[in-house]
């Protein structure tokens, strides 16, 4: 007598791995994209140790670039940006007290975002005037420089300026075609301890 | 006399296929989704309407400041630069990996291969990227060129 063996119809149900992976789907379709990134260049800060054999005959002609940042009272600091020592515009930005309320706030996003709109009305060379009138500046200097918009542009901007305004700065000078934006080296101070 | 019963055939689809497009679907979004390093720190950027496309290199070190002044390179957490053993850790390291990058000796002065891109928060003060800046002039970093990330909007730039 032979048994007959039973072979047992194994069948996974598929059901419950197909909803996972419909999930898993859906998650990276909406996974929130990054957002655009670019970059702007600048040369650093020349440290004074020159190849004395490297010498020019005449000093090389340099455009200035200054922002000087002073406390509005306690929320705002107000930043006058000079050419040449000339004035161009100011700007106005918040102090990092205030700052630091809008981080603990529970509408943290929408008071960023609000302020984040009003850099971009100043900083803006499309939107902003004040951006627009330190390009023709730059861009009327460099018509009477030897070297053009290959001039050195130096930005000395004190130790209290918020980055984004230093950042508007490279932004503008990009804008206007200038590829040579320096920094001058900073003083001792930006090395005391907070 | 029996009725002969209808022949119903089962509809059962081969969900095979399927199962083979989704798991594509899958791979090509896992693939596609950056988790980049770089966002380890929440870093609010400044807009530049007039900045480059930045393709990103592997090489490149990346040193994100944040609104405080906090210095990340790389997922270590170095705190304020100004404070003088956060800038001796921050200047040791900056040394290693221009010695790992090597130096350009066909440009003057022999400055370093080493491709930096600062990460500024917008709100953070101008002085800490200053403490950054002359952290890599130094003599055995010898960096020469920095870009800074921004955010651009679609279209923008080159």
């Amino acid at each position: 007598m032979s048994k007959k063996t039973e072979i047992e119809d194994v069948s996974m149900d598929m059901t419950s791995m197909i909803d996972v992976v419909f999930l898993l789907i859906i998650f990276f379709i909406l996974m929130p994209p990054k957002e655009m990134e670019g970059k702007l260049e600048s040369y650093l800060p020349a440290t004074g140790q020159s190849d004395p054999n490297d010498k020019p005959d005449e000093p090389p002609v340099t455009f200035s670039l200054q922002l000087e940042a002073r406390s509005s009272g306690d929320k705002e600091i107000i930043t006058e940006v000079r050419f040449n020592n000339s004035p161009v515009c100011e700007f106005t930005t918040l102090t990092i007290k205030e700052l630091n309320k809008i981080y603990k706030a529970a509408n943290k996003t929408e008071l960023l975002k609000a302020e984040h709109d009003r850099d971009a009305k100043q900083f803006d060379p499309a939107q902003s005037q004040g951006i627009r009138r330190l390009i023709g500046r730059m861009t009327d200097a460099a018509a009477n420089a030897p070297d053009g918009k290959d001039t050195d542009i130096m930005i000395d901007a004190s130790s209290n300026v918020p980055f984004k305004l230093v950042l508007a700065m490279l932004n503008a000078g990009a804008g206007a075609e200038f590829p040579n934006l320096k920094f001058t080296a900073p003083t001792m101070s930006i090395w005391k301890p907070d | 006399m029996s009725r002969k019963k209808a022949n119903v055939e089962g509809t059962e689809t081969d969900l095979t296929s399927m199962i083979d497009v989704c798991f594509l679907l899958i791979a090509f979004f896992i693939m596609v989704t950056e988790i980049s390093k770089s966002e380890i720190v929440e870093i609010f950027l400044p807009h530049a309407s007039y900045a480059a496309v930045d393709i990103p290199k592997e090489d490149r070190v990346i040193i994100n400041i944040d609104r405080k002044g906090g210095i990340f390179i790389r997922s270590t957490s170095y705190g304020k630069p100004n404070d003088t053993t956060n800038k001796a850790k921050i200047l040791n390291d900056l040394r290693t990996y221009s010695r790992k990058a090597g130096y350009d000796e066909e440009l003057p002065g022999r400055p370093s291969k080493l491709t930096i891109m600062v990460r500024a928060d917008a709100h953070a003060e101008y002085r800490f990227v200053q403490c950054i800046m002359m952290l890599l002039t130094d003599p055995d970093v010898k960096v020469r060129k920095v870009h800074y990330q921004a955010k651009s909007p679609v279209g923008s730039g080159d």
